[in-house]
């Protein structure tokens, strides 16, 4: 079966939203490297991916209506040869990942990741929490203003 | 095909230094900027201008030549077909940027930005800003703490 790399963050993103342990720990490789560049903190090995899952103070957040992650960089792992033959990429299987997270304070983030998959498992994730705010005033008339999810 | 590297860094530089001009001719005639976080959506060069141009206290510089600045996406794009050949890929043409942008209160934030490219200019950007935090205390004993540059 060919390893669908969208249906795997899909499902990974719902997995970290419900602190779904058993499914991170078959999704997560044995030498994952997970960087949090606005603390500085690097979490290194799957013990230490999946205990700051296991000991998020509050437990897993409520998740109602989380839209499902979207992911950039699948679609363009293909290229069409001048005789139109599809061929694969090759090179690293990097992707970025953007999801929405809900705290247990009932704060809505956007969390974006570049991730790297090894062996079909998640090997390497830079992570950015960004929170959602107002639109100044200040902007208000160059912008439109779409519903957030 | 544009080198999105090049591509970004002089997007970024024209931004940092309010080189409006310059930044015109990088951005594609229906450029469309997002703000995910607050809904905004800014459509057209104009209103892009207008909000770097009336960011109260005046804008952040985004540090384009900042050595944590990066590009990722643009050395994936290339495949190797059977026989060796390499071949630019097809579809759209879209990297993720990461750089970091001082504010005027002194505060640093990370920014990650998705970008689109069509016909060798910036298209379409779905920027997040994500605030510097201190590791907290649960995390410690499975972190490793990097610097922050």
């Amino acid at each position: 079966m060919t390893f669908d790399a969208r249906q795997f963050f899909v499902r990974m993103a719902r997995a970290l939203n419900e602190g779904d342990v058993a499914t991170l720990s078959v999704m997560v490789h044995p030498e994952v490297v997970s960087d949090f560049p606005q603390s500085g903190e690097r979490l290194r090995g799957i013990a230490a991916f999946l205990a700051q899952i296991e000991e998020y103070p509050g437990g897993p957040p409520e998740n109602a209506d989380l839209p499902p992650a979207t992911v950039l960089g699948d679609e363009e792992r293909w290229a069409i040869t001048p005789a139109y033959t599809v061929v694969p990429l090759a090179g690293a299987n990097k992707y970025t990942v953007i999801t929405r997270a809900v705290y247990p304070d009932g704060s809505k983030w956007h969390v974006v990741c570049i991730v790297e998959l090894r062996d079909e498992l998640l090997y390497r994730s830079e992570n950015f929490f960004a929170p959602d705010f107002e639109p100044p005033e200040w902007r208000r008339e160059f912008a439109e203003i779409v519903a957030r999810e | 095909m544009a080198n999105v590297q090049d591509l970004y860094r002089r997007y970024a530089n024209a931004i940092a230094s309010l080189d409006f001009p310059t930044l015109e001719s990088l951005v594609h005639p229906d450029f469309v900027l997002e703000y995910p976080q607050s809904g905004e959506r800014f459509r057209g060069f104009a209103a892009f201008k207008s909000q770097l141009e009336n960011y109260p206290g005046g804008l952040p510089a985004a540090e384009a030549d900042d050595p944590t600045s990066k590009v990722v996406g643009d050395d994936d794009r290339w495949a190797m077909s059977p026989g060796y050949t390499v071949l630019p890929l097809s579809g759209p043409e879209r990297f993720t940027s990461i750089s970091r942008v001082p504010y005027p209160d002194g505060t640093r934030w990370w920014v990650v930005s998705i970008l689109s490219v069509k016909d060798d200019k910036i298209a379409q950007s779905e920027t997040y800003f994500a605030p510097e935090f201190e590791p907290p205390e649960w995390r410690k004993g499975m972190a490793e703490i990097i610097p922050r540059p």
